[in-house]
């Protein structure tokens, strides 16, 4: 019940500032410190990496919103506001790279969460314990991962109808899933 | 009890009148909603159940008939990942509580005062499930359970159905289905 009351409270300030459609708010903060805090680099291949990636979100307690195997990124919802999208490349044949992005709000607007203690101690820390591998930081010599936008979860009839509206209507944004940050 | 649902009406209000102010409140939110849960191993132990089955993807395929059997709908498979994810729609609407905010409201009139009854109107139950080939004769499922209930002003919570009854009475289902087709 405390964690009820808990994630009720905290959705207040997210809910004061919503207007009519989603919008997303993205991050002040500059390509060079989003990709410090999102991308580590494992010594696993691609697809462990990514069951890794599913385990550690199951545990934290996401639900599993979508999953595009080919492109290898999923995307999980926790509680109701919190949306996570990580995708994973491979880095060489046994390693890879994770880029991690979350968003926080309604499901009217979503604001991208730019804490390096959030990718860290909220991600990074539980993906390193499920898979007993030592993330690292990626060179920054090296190509990184697009960031991608989390997919929305549909749990109530008005996110519902809102997405049926949309999706009916002319197309003058990018589709959530796939633009990147 | 009712206290605390007081509260839990009231509290956002005070908490969106800060919001609009606190530049930083996608984070700060971020880092509570999204901490590492204390009693994760105890979850996971309760919600995971090995199956004696030398193929995870015949495990993925009775859980999925499970699931539908219990009234889901599937909304997202990845076996090669060991991933299914699906929900079903319940009315959440129940008479005595609906009977007693509205004779709450009726006495509130009767004192002159205003009073906006509230009670659940819908939910969806959401199941996670995730798959592993633990050794050549074994394969692990994990399920998780939620429920997100909104009501009739159109504001959600989320109730995790961690009790290990959700979990067992799934896997149970799933065994006998492997029995069946073996």
């Amino acid at each position: 019940m405390r964690q009820v009351l808990f994630a009720i409270a905290l959705l207040g300030p997210v809910a004061a500032c919503a207007t009519p459609g989603t919008q997303f708010i993205p991050s002040q903060k500059s390509a060079v410190e989003l990709r410090a805090m999102q991308v580590r680099t494992v010594p696993a291949e691609a697809d462990t990496t990514m069951r890794g990636v599913i385990a550690t979100l199951h545990d934290l307690g996401y639900r599993i919103t979508r999953v595009e195997s080919d492109a290898r990124t999923v995307s999980a919802t926790r509680r109701t506001s919190l949306r996570m999208a990580v995708v994973v490349q491979p880095r060489g044949a046994a390693e890879s790279t994770v880029r991690a992005n979350a968003s926080i709000g309604t499901f009217a607007r979503q604001a991208q969460v730019d804490s390096p203690e959030f990718y860290q101690r909220d991600f990074f820390e539980p993906l390193q314990a499920t898979m007993n591998r030592t993330l690292a930081a990626l060179p920054m010599e090296e190509p990184v991962p697009e960031a991608v936008r989390p997919v929305a979860e549909l749990n109530t009839a008005g996110e519902r109808e809102a997405a049926a509206s949309r999706a009916a209507a002319p197309m003058v944004t990018p589709p959530l899933r796939t633009q990147a940050q | 009890m009712r206290a605390l649902r007081r509260l839990m009406l009231i509290l956002p209000v005070t908490a969106m009148a800060a919001g609009c102010q606190d530049p930083d409140w996608a984070n700060r939110t971020a880092l509570q909603v999204g901490a590492p849960r204390v009693d994760a191993a105890e979850i996971r132990e309760r919600q995971t159940a090995l199956f004696a089955t030398a193929s995870e993807e015949r495990l993925l395929v009775e859980a999925t008939q499970v699931l539908q059997d219990l009234g889901f709908t599937i909304e997202e498979s990845a076996p090669r990942f060991g991933v299914l994810a699906g929900s079903k729609d319940r009315d959440a609407t129940e008479a005595p509580e609906v009977a007693g905010q509205i004779a709450l409201m009726v006495a509130f009139a009767v004192l002159g005062a205003q009073y906006n009854p509230t009670w659940d109107s819908d939910q969806v139950i959401r199941a996670t499930l995730s798959t592993r080939q633990v050794s050549a004769q074994e394969a692990s499922l994990r399920v998780s359970f939620e429920r997100i209930v909104t009501n009739n002003r159109g504001m959600t919570r989320v109730e995790e159905l961690t009790a290990p009854e959700f979990s067992t009475g799934f896997f149970d289902k799933v065994r006998a289905g492997l029995a069946q087709r073996t």
